[in-house]
């Protein structure tokens, strides 16, 4: 405890151990806190000084990896940036994210989010007729801030804890994925859009999301994932129209 | 919090337990739930960590998820309040089909449009169309975006536009219906 000890509170930490456990359940952890001590600095207290099985993701503590994603008393929050005072007497229930399958304690399985991600294709794809070359990618600030907001997705899942489409249609592309799809669509130095266009325009890409709203109000970061969402479904559709009126030769590529 | 000092196992990553002292023993899961990783239950393949073997939970989904939460719960009064809109259009569709089929029919409708049943409907479909407008409307900032060079449009700005044109249907409207 770096500053002075201004009270005890408990926590409720949700405990899974797949090789003893039948199911989750919550066991109570009393920990002293202080002015800064953070939801991640008192579950790393548990570890250090009551529990050291206690298995949860961490690692910069300043809100920029996106490890430390938990249910805080039922909603998606980072752990590093949010402190135990404000949640003082406590209890505070802490959960692995929710929507997602659960490892370990606090852990959850993010293999079918990074495979959706890969689904998505977030990365660059130069212009094959007219490649950056030695000048490299020019774009103007205007052209920046077409996607700026769109790039500061940490990948933190917090969207996915708080989507209730990616627990009711697991194969959904989710919040996250198609967010990082539409921050290269909107890139003025990107031409795959017709690449990623088949992994959006699914059932279980673009399609699957009801607007809800409750990914963007969970974002860390201020990404708005809704908004890209639905004005990714108004580019598809218009896409689709633009194709029926004046189809390609050969259709899409 | 000074957790940093104290002696522990490794904390990047996955803070995963690296024995197994305080969990208690392995034992055996539910059967024929499978398990996957590197080592697997007791006694099959070979010995590894207990901690390796994966079993992962997913929570089920309760029937009455939309009311966990504020936002879901506004949710789905937004979606719900269309099928109280539609229960309205259905009942103009059949005063519709009333009129065709001739005066008797269609007088029997407009009996049937006093009943206290229709008189409800009426009303709740006036306040949900209410609600599915105006949310809607809230909601249209974030797929409207209007951007003058760096600056972006207030959000506000695309919300009123609605209104407005709302206002000037309903205008255009009233004066068809009160042409001579």
């Amino acid at each position: 405890m770096s500053g002075e000890v201004l009270g005890t509170i408990t926590l409720r930490v949700q405990r899974y151990r797949p090789d003893a456990d039948e199911a989750p359940h919550l066991v109570e952890y009393a920990v002293p806190w202080g002015q800064d001590t953070s939801v991640l600095d008192a579950l790393t207290w548990i570890k250090d000084h009551l529990d050291p099985t206690l298995a949860f993701r961490w690692s910069c503590r300043m809100a920029i990896c996106g490890s430390c994603g938990f249910m805080l008393n039922g909603v998606p929050r980072l752990g590093c940036e949010h402190f135990v005072r404000d949640y003082a007497p406590g209890p505070l229930v802490v959960e692995p994210l929710a929507n997602l399958a659960v490892e370990r304690d606090l852990v959850v399985d993010l293999e079918p989010f990074l495979a959706s991600l890969e689904r998505a294709r977030p990365w660059l794809v130069p212009d094959p007729e007219d490649p950056p070359g030695e000048t490299g990618n020019r774009q103007t600030p205007e052209q920046m801030l077409a996607y700026h907001d769109y790039a500061m997705c940490i990948d933190c899942l917090l969207c996915y804890a708080a989507c209730p489409q990616v627990a009711l249609a697991p194969d959904f592309l989710g919040p996250a994925a198609i967010t990082a799809a539409v921050r290269y669509d909107k890139d003025s130095r990107d031409h795959g859009s017709d690449d990623r266009l088949p992994a959006l325009d699914r059932e279980d890409g673009l399609w699957a999301c009801t607007f809800v709203g409750a990914c963007s109000t969970a974002c860390p970061k201020g990404v708005d994932p809704a908004a890209a969402i639905q004005q990714a479904k108004a580019a598809t559709a218009a896409a689709w129209a633009a194709e029926f009126l004046l189809p390609r030769r050969g259709g899409r590529p | 919090m000074s957790a940093r000092g104290a002696a522990g196992p490794p904390r990047d990553g996955v803070a995963g337990p690296p024995r197994d002292g305080v969990a208690g023993p392995p034992r055996e899961g539910p059967a024929g739930v499978p398990r996957g990783g590197s080592a697997g239950p007791p006694g099959d393949g070979p010995p590894g960590p207990p901690g390796s073997a994966r079993r992962p939970h997913r929570p089920p989904v309760r029937r009455t998820w939309f009311l966990a939460t504020r936002e879901y719960r506004a949710y789905a009064l937004r979606e719900a309040s269309s099928v109280v809109v539609g229960l309205f259009v259905l009942n103009l569709v059949i005063g519709l089909v009333s009129a065709h089929r001739g005066v008797d029919a269609f007088t029997r409708w407009v009996e049937l449009q006093r009943s206290a049943p229709v008189v409800v409907l009426t009303v709740v479909a006036l306040v949900m169309a209410v609600v599915h407008a105006t949310t809607w409307f809230q909601a249209t900032p974030a797929i409207i975006r209007v951007r003058r060079g760096r600056r972006q449009l207030h959000r506000g700005w695309v919300v009123l536009a609605h209104y407005v044109l709302l206002a000037a249907f309903a205008v255009v409207v009233v004066l068809w219906l009160g042409r001579p």
